[in-house]
C-alpha cells in the first residue's frame, strides 16, 4: 500500500506541472499553439453529455481491445505451440522479425487498402501486440525450472497438470511484463491507425477533425481520453491478469 | 521384480565416477547406498530414472515398472501447498486424491503445515514433503537421494517408521552417508 506522503507528493508534482501548462498557455496567449488546461476541461465537459462522445469511445475502445485481446490469446496459443514445436519458431522467426521492425505506419496504410477503415484499429492493435505476446509466452516457457520437468518426467505428471503447475508459474511473470508494454502500444498504434482510416465515430476521427479545425483544445482533450481508458484497460486486465497467479484463489478463499 | 545392473560405468572429464557396477535388486528390499561425496551415489540414481546416460554397461528395468524419487533438492512447486504438491503428480482432481495425499502428508508434517504454501515452510518440513510424494505416487521402484537431510534424528526416524510401512512389497534404494540409516531400515548395504 502506498503512503499517504508518497500520495500527496504525487498529487503536489501533477499539480506543479498542470500550473506550469496553465502559465505557459497564459504566457503566449495563443490557443491554436498551446491551449491551457481550463479550455482541455472546457472542452471535455462539452462534449461529455453528448451520446456521440460516449459512441466515439466505445467504438475506439472496443476494437483496439479486441485487438489485443485476440493477439494475447493468438500469441499464447502461437508461442506455445512454437516452443512445443522448434520447426515452427524457426518457421515463424522471419515474419516475427519483419512485425517487429517495419513501421507501424507502413502496416497501417498497406492494411487500409486490404481492409479499409472500419476495423483498422483492430487489425493494426492485433498486428503490434501478437510479436510481444508470442516472444514473452516463449520466454516464459523456457524460463520453466528444469529440475521441476525432470521430476514431471520421473513422476509422469500429466500434461494437462504440468502446465498449469510448472508452465503457468513460469509463464506469468513474462507475460505480465510483456502486457504492461502492449496494452500501452495497442492504444498508441490503434489511434494511429484511426488517426490515418478516419474510421466514422473513432477517436482518431476526432483527433483528425482537430488537426482540420486547428482545434487545439478538443486534440489534448480526445488525448485525456485515450490515456484515460487506455491506463483503465491496463489496470483492469493486469488486475485479471494477476488472478491467474499460483496461490491467489487460495488467499482469496482464506480473505488474504 | 528384479532390477539388474551390469558393467556399468560413467565418468566426468575423465574422471571415473562409476566403473563396473554389477548389483542385482529385488523388490520388498530396501538398498543403503553409501560412499563418501563424489563417489557417483546421485549418479547411480539419475542412471536408474533415466535422467542420465551411462558410458557403458546397462541398466535392465522389466517393462511397466513405476518409479518414484526423492530427489537430491526437493524440486517441489513452491507456490503450491504439500496437498497440491502431492496430488499434481498423479492424474484427476477428486477429493478422494486430496484426503489419500492429505494422509500420507499427515503422517510426516504437522495438519497446520498442510495448507501453507510450500515456501512458507521449513527446509525439514519440504524435505518431509518430497518424501510424501515419493510414497504418495504409485510406484514400484522408489529411489531416495540422501532424503533425511535437515532432519533431526527423533524425526529421521519417525520417517523411516513410515516409509517401511509403505513400501513392504517395494524396491527402495536409498542414497546415504550415515551408516546407521541402513540399521534403522534393516536394509541391505552397497558400497559404491
Amino acid at each position: 500500500m502506498k503512503s499517504y506522503a508518497f500520495r500527496l507528493k504525487r498529487a503536489l508534482m501533477i499539480l506543479f506541472w498542470i500550473f506550469l501548462w496553465q502559465a505557459a498557455s497564459s504566457a503566449l496567449h495563443n490557443n491554436i499553439i498551446l491551449v491551457g488546461p481550463l479550455e482541455v476541461l472546457q472542452s471535455l465537459l462539452s462534449q461529455i453529455l453528448t451520446m456521440e462522445f460516449w459512441k466515439t469511445i466505445a467504438f475506439s475502445f472496443g476494437k483496439i481491445s479486441l485487438g489485443f485481446l485476440l493477439s494475447f490469446i493468438a500469441g499464447i496459443l502461437v508461442g506455445g505451440a512454437a516452443f512445443r514445436f522448434p520447426l515452427l519458431e524457426d518457421f515463424l522467426e522471419p515474419p516475427m522479425s519483419f512485425l517487429k521492425s517495419v513501421p507501424v505506419a507502413s502496416f497501417i496504410i498497406l492494411a487500409l487498402i486490404w481492409i479499409g477503415s472500419k476495423n483498422l484499429s483492430l487489425f493494426i492493435a492485433f498486428l503490434v501486440v501478437f510479436p510481444m505476446i508470442y516472444l514473452h509466452t516463449m520466454a516464459g516457457f523456457r524460463s520453466a525450472d528444469k529440475k521441476l520437468l525432470e521430476m514431471a518426467r520421473v513422476f509422469q505428471m500429466p500434461p494437462v497438470k504440468k502446465l498449469f503447475y510448472i508452465y503457468r508459474p513460469a509463464l506469468l511473470p513474462h507475460l505480465i511484463s510483456g502486457c504492461r508494454v502492449a496494452l500501452g502500444m495497442s492504444f498508441k498504434s490503434g489511434i494511429a491507425a484511426e488517426v490515418i482510416g478516419v474510421p466514422d465515430h473513432s477517436i482518431g476521427e476526432k483527433l483528425y477533425m482537430a488537426k482540420i479545425y486547428l482545434s487545439t483544445a478538443d486534440l489534448f482533450a480526445w488525448t485525456l481520453v485515450i490515456l484515460v481508458i487506455s491506463a483503465a484497460f491496463e489496470a483492469l486486465f493486469l488486475w485479471l491478469l494477476s488472478l491467474a497467479a499460483p496461490g491467489v484463489a487460495r488467499n482469496r478463499r482464506k480473505g488474504v | 521384480m528384479e532390477l539388474n545392473i551390469r558393467d556399468l560405468c560413467l565418468s566426468f572429464d575423465g574422471r571415473s565416477v562409476l566403473f563396473d557396477v554389477n548389483l542385482s535388486l529385488y523388490s520388498g528390499n530396501v538398498y543403503c547406498l553409501m560412499g563418501p561425496s563424489g563417489s557417483g551415489k546421485t549418479s547411480f540414481l539419475k542412471i536408474l530414472l533415466g535422467l542420465l546416460k551411462a558410458d557403458s554397461g546397462f541398466v535392465h528395468i522389466p517393462d511397466g515398472i513405476k518409479m518414484s524419487a526423492v530427489f537430491q533438492e526437493d524440486r517441489l512447486c513452491e507456490e503450491f501447498t504439500p496437498v497440491e504438491n502431492l496430488t499434481m503428480t498423479v492424474p484427476g482432481y477428486s477429493r478422494e486424491l486430496r484426503k489419500k495425499a492429505k494422509e500420507v502428508l499427515l503422517n510426516l508434517l504437522p495438519e497446520e503445515a498442510l495448507l501453507r504454501p510450500v515456501s512458507n515452510l521449513s527446509g525439514g518440513m519440504k524435505r518431509r514433503v518430497a518424501i510424501g510424494r515419493a510414497l504418495f505416487v504409485p510406484s514400484d521402484v522408489i529411489l531416495m537421494d540422501e532424503p533425511f537431510t535437515g532432519l533431526d534424528y527423533g524425526t529421521k526416524e519417525k520417517v523411516i517408521s513410515y516409509i517401511k510401512t509403505c513400501t513392504r512389497d517395494k524396491l527402495v534404494i536409498i542414497s546415504t552417508h550415515q551408516s546407521e540409516d541402513t540399521a534403522l531400515f534393516d536394509g541391505t548395504l552397497i558400497h559404491l
